[in-house]
């Protein structure tokens, strides 16, 4: 087991008054099997006029907050406390087939609430392009574990991490073409191609425990958000790290998770003003607690 | 009309003997006429303008018998989508049982997620206003297509009605026809009971663009509630609230004719401009009730249709009663596999409408695009219907030359939620199709309207059709008020544009038949002025003034033209037009016909002169309008405000044009000078009193235009009337007193005798510097009062969203 302290802080200045600021934050992380909040609070700088958390349809801890006062500056500070559990990497031997098939075999509640995640979502509409990149992972017969891993692997090996590649509205046959993106796309891969194979696909947002060079000290706010993909095994959810090529382990904290990216963005709003020009700055720490 | 035998149908043998005695083409005729009369329009989308709605004089007739079994099975669909929308957005037994596949409902683009409620909240209405398209086959009625998230139409059966029971007025006083009144009593009360205080209930329109803006606006002045568009409600300290001048009103109860994605740029359709930020939440928390709720897309998925039986047994404990056209989901393997076997015999529907996603006609396809369609299918199952193309019965229809032939038609019917039960509207929208052969009727695509009577067993007391309620104006939004204020603006303008073209016209006139050094010169000093104050750019050249006279009759798309000024005045109208007298419409429409009708491209000047008079005949009528059939209250006098800004400066502007410049030379010739007077004072509407008072030169007409405070004319009236009217607008100064004690204090300076002088060059310098002051006081007036009384809200903007990087 780990503990994180994870600060999360995203800085807005505007070159111009800005009289109201509405926003919509998906920072607090959620409890799972995995993991455990201890604390966890969201600060907006100037004082809100109305800050308010709920859980929202998908379990997550979503937060609304409204700024009444003008103000050239906005900070949105996201603070927790997880405990992350190791949990024992799957090993079912059940083939993917199984799987699927067995999502419409009886009502109990896990499987409805998982054939959800089969369907098609806003952001990831079925492409025939990604339906054939799914295809050399899912043969007949083999297990779901290994076959997912296998997407995760391909996916990590077929395209480039380039940072600054590409922008928040990216679409999957974009990345296809160009082969290269961040975690949000190749999540966004990993979800539209598990799911083109009627497996049901999660996209998962959250943090990655960042490892300095050899030799040198970590450098305050330079971890960044993060993001990946979960598959529906017929009896848990299984995540994988298709940007590093990895199961999803005490390492990661996850914030919340939906049909993709358009349900969990960490962070969005709505401003009035004239201002023209906007400088976003974001500064994501998540250092370990000793002891816990 | 005929029954299986041949023979005419009970209802209809009042209406078979209209057709009979051949007065088809009046009846046709006065319906149009009404429809422009009444400013009964439709904005089609794509479409730059409004046109007129399209309604058949003879209605659709539904007897007594037939009715009780529609009316019955109309308010039980309803009664069921709205427990079905209840459960889906709470506990969700229908899915946990089995009833509904998860697919069907998951994959809805309409299944708003934040609409979710969790366990234990209060009761909450879902379902407000339904909306059901019908189809009458040989078997009965059967239900096309649910309509549920702001369904159109009710109001334009109301205005059907107006129109119909006026032509068909004999026969509609005979029949017992049920009324419509209640329905919207219906709506009104069951608004109230969401809302503790009924002044808290608006409507909310996607603004006077909008396809139905004509409906909006009846609706809301039928009802009494304001209409309102996004950027006038504001979402704070976790309720809505009404933006009006110089105050914020609570808001309780939104009927929304905007569709749920675009209610909300933060939780919704980020860039919406249409809804209002954190409004879902708001919604979510209780502090509004937004109907239909923002989640009721979903109930309109025709997918839901082969599940209804079994969901009305489920949900109501009994048979569903009403039938819906045999419709298979193919979510369902065996649905599917029989929708693309019988493809050509089937409407396919997506469940949810979107870009790139509409109805298709099986039968309408090459096989190539059924395999396309089939691919499509097989892609997202669950995504389409097919939907069994049922044959609707015909109506009869009136051609444009009073032929009479038999269209498909289908009816929309619609029924409220009131005292704890839906009611339903007795009648609807009927509307057949463009030709014989149409599969599918779609509001606005070359279909007609008709109004449906339904018959009573016994005589309905005869009474009259619903009184429009006006709007509380006390509470005029800044929006409201901008546009009021400009609707007068144009108003003014248009009238002085139409004088000073009617006396630059007559001008003309006078010197073709007598051609005189004197004419020519006073007629070249006036068409340069007619440039300058109308700011179209010395555009007169040649010896012809014609072919640009015309121009600026009727260039609509050239500001400063008179054409210009109206089509903007009827947009303003349009923008508030639940603010206004119904007559405005039949004068706005004359005034476009007038201007449409000048269509020879080398006029006379006696038929530009001819035009002007009935252009302003309207004109005249539109203030008469104002001056004796509107309330004084805030709005008429934002209106007035308008009008004496615009007159001002239109008085101001036509003396800097005509009286100050040497261009009749050094040496004056005094015949022309006089010609050029006389017209100032004619487009002044200032001629007679002049004369009256036996005054001549130009320090009497400076007088009579700018100071004289008796004179309706002068710019010293309008100050004296732009002070009272902008005192009766309630809000903060904002900096108005002062610009318009600026104004003041220049007219005050000005002094007519001393101006009237001429310099050594022939011009009258320091007549200009004044008249060019009292033009930027005027306009910087004019701005303050827009910017400190009446700012429209900053549009809301999207703030970048983070994208995950790691």
């Amino acid at each position: 087991m780990t503990t994180f302290r994870v600060t999360h802080r995203t800085t807005y200045r505007y070159d111009g008054d800005v009289g109201t600021s509405f926003g919509r934050a998906h920072l607090l992380p959620r409890e799972g099997p995995r993991q455990t909040i201890r604390e966890a609070r969201v600060i907006v700088d100037p004082e809100p006029a109305e800050l308010r958390d709920h859980t929202d349809a998908f379990g997550n801890t979503s937060t609304y907050f409204c700024v009444t006062s003008a103000h050239r500056e906005l900070v949105v500070l996201a603070e927790s406390l997880v405990e992350v559990a190791v949990v024992p990497p799957p090993t079912s031997p059940t083939p993917w087939e199984v799987v699927r098939d067995g999502l419409y075999t009886t009502s109990a509640p896990e499987l409805l609430d998982a054939r959800g995640y089969v369907l098609p979502s806003p952001r990831l509409p079925p492409h025939p392009a990604v339906t054939a990149y799914a295809q050399p992972s899912f043969v007949p017969g083999r297990p779901l574990v290994e076959a997912a891993i296998d997407l995760s692997t391909r996916i990590h090996r077929d395209f480039q991490y380039v940072s600054g590649s590409s922008s928040v509205g990216s679409t999957v046959p974009e990345l296809l073409e160009r082969g290269e993106g961040v975690c949000q796309d190749f999540a966004h891969l990993g979800v539209t191609a598990l799911r083109s194979v009627g497996l049901p696909a999660r996209y998962v947002s959250g943090y990655l425990r960042t490892t300095p060079p050899p030799g040198r000290e970590r450098v305050l706010g330079a971890d960044a958000s993060h993001a990946w993909m979960s598959v529906f095994t017929g009896a848990a959810w299984l995540d994988l790290d298709p940007t590093n090529d990895r199961l999803v382990d005490d390492s990661f904290v996850e914030l919340a998770h939906g049909r993709d990216y358009s349900d969990v963005p960490p962070l969005k709003g709505v401003i009035f003003s004239d201002s023209a020009e906007s400088v976003m700055q974001v500064a994501v720490d998540m250092i370990p607690v000793e002891g816990g | 009309m005929l029954d299986a035998d041949g023979g005419v149908r009970g209802a209809w043998t009042d209406i078979a003997a209209l057709l009979e005695n051949g007065s088809t083409g009046r009846l046709a005729a006065d319906t149009r006429r009404l429809i422009t009369e009444g400013g009964i329009g439709y904005h089609p989308p794509g479409s730059e303008v409004e046109q007129p709605w399209a309604l058949d004089p003879l209605p659709l007739m539904l007897d007594a018998a037939e009715w009780a079994v529609l009316e019955r099975g109309v308010a039980q669909r309803a009664e069921l989508l709205d427990r079905l929308l209840s459960d889906l957005y709470g506990p969700r037994l229908t899915l946990r049982t089995g009833v509904l596949p998860v697919e069907l409902v998951l994959g809805h683009e309409g299944y708003v997620r934040g609409w979710m409620r969790g366990a234990g909240t209060p009761p909450r209405r879902e379902l407000f206003l339904a909306g059901a398209d019908l189809a009458r086959t040989p078997h009965g009625w059967h239900v096309v297509g649910d309509r549920v998230q702001s369904p159109s139409g009710a109001g334009y059966a109301l205005a059907n009605r107006r129109v119909a029971a006026r032509v068909l007025a004999p026969v509609h006083r005979r029949s017992r026809i049920h009324r419509l009144g209640p329905f919207f009593d219906a709506v009104r009360s069951g608004l109230e009971e969401l809302s503790p205080d009924s002044a808290r209930i608006v409507l909310l329109t996607p603004g006077p663009q909008s396809e139905t803006a004509f409906e909006q606006a009846l609706l809301a002045s039928t009802l009494g509630f304001p209409l309102v568009q996004g950027s006038e409600l504001a979402v704070r300290d976790g309720r809505v609230w009404r933006r009006t001048l110089g105050r914020k009103e609570p808001v309780d109860v939104i009927l929304r004719r905007v569709d749920a994605a675009w209610c909300d740029p933060l939780d919704l359709q980020a860039g919406s401009h249409l809804g209002v930020p954190g409004l879902l939440e708001a919604a979510r928390l209780g502090a509004v009730t937004v109907v239909n709720g923002i989640g009721s897309g979903v109930a309109g998925n025709p997918g839901l249709v082969p599940f209804l039986p079994a969901l009305s047994e489920a949900l109501l404990d009994e048979p569903l009663a009403l039938p819906a056209a045999p419709t298979w989901w193919c979510g369902d393997p065996a649905g599917r596999s029989h929708v693309l076997a019988h493809m050509t015999d089937m409407l396919i529907k997506p469940i949810a409408r979107s870009e790139g996603r509409s109805t298709v006609v099986g039968a309408e396809l090459s096989a190539s695009e059924r395999a396309d369609l089939a691919s499509r299918i097989a892609a997202e199952p669950h995504a389409w219907v097919g939907q069994e193309h049922v044959v609707p019965s015909t109506v009869p229809v009136i051609g444009a030359d009073g032929s009479v032939d038999a269209r498909p038609m289908s009816l929309r019917t619609f029924a409220v939620a009131e005292g704890g039960r839906f009611r339903v509207m007795s009648g609807g929208l009927a509307q057949a199709a463009d030709e014989p052969a149409r599969r599918l009727i779609r509001m606005g695509a070359g279909t007609v309207a008709k109004d449906v009577w339904v018959l009573g067993p016994v005589a309905v007391p005869a009474a009259p059709v619903l009184e429009i309620v006006r709007a509380p104006a006390d509470m005029l939004s800044p929006r409201v008020a901008a546009d009021l204020f400009w609707l007068g603006r144009y108003a003014e303008r248009a009238e002085g544009t139409a004088r000073l073209l009617r006396a630059v016209a007559d001008r003309w006139a006078d010197f073709r038949t007598t051609p005189e050094d004197a004419g020519g010169r006073a007629l070249e000093v006036l068409l340069r002025a007619t440039s300058a104050v109308t700011a179209t750019g010395p555009a007169f050249g040649g010896p012809d003034p014609g072919p640009e006279l015309l121009a600026l009759l009727t260039d609509r798309d050239r500001p400063g033209t008179l054409a210009h000024a109206v089509h903007r005045l009827v947009g303003a109208a349009q923008a508030v037009r639940e603010q206004l007298s119904g007559d405005t419409w039949f004068v706005l429409g004359r005034l476009e016909e007038v201007l449409g009708g000048l269509t020879s491209s080398a006029p006379e000047a006696a038929d530009i002169s001819g035009a002007l008079t009935r252009v302003l005949e309207g004109l005249l009528a539109l203030s008469g309008i104002a001056a004796e059939s509107l309330v004084r209250d805030t709005g008429w006098y934002l209106l007035d405000a308008g009008r004496r800004v615009e007159r001002a400066q239109h008085v101001t502007a036509l003396l800097a044009a005509t009286l100050c410049g040497n261009e009749l030379g050094d040496a004056p010739v005094p015949a022309a000078d006089d010609l050029v007077l006389e017209s100032v004072l004619i487009t002044a509407e200032s001629i007679i009193t002049h004369r009256r008072r036996q005054r001549t030169g130009v320090d009497s007409v400076l007088e009579l235009l700018l100071t004289d405070p008796a004179n309706p004319r002068a710019v010293g009236h309008q100050l004296d009337r732009l002070r009272a009217d902008t005192a009766a607008v309630p809000g903060p100064d904002g900096g108005v007193d002062a610009a318009l004690e600026t104004v003041e204090r220049r007219l005050a300076a000005i002094d007519p005798a001393e101006l009237a002088r001429r310099g050594p060059d022939g011009a009258r310098a320091a007549l200009r510097a004044q008249l060019t002051g009292l033009s930027e006081d005027l306009w910087g007036f004019a701005e303050v009062l827009e910017r400190g009384r009446f700012a429209p809200g900053l549009p809301p903007r999207p703030l970048g969203p983070l994208q995950a990087m790691g």
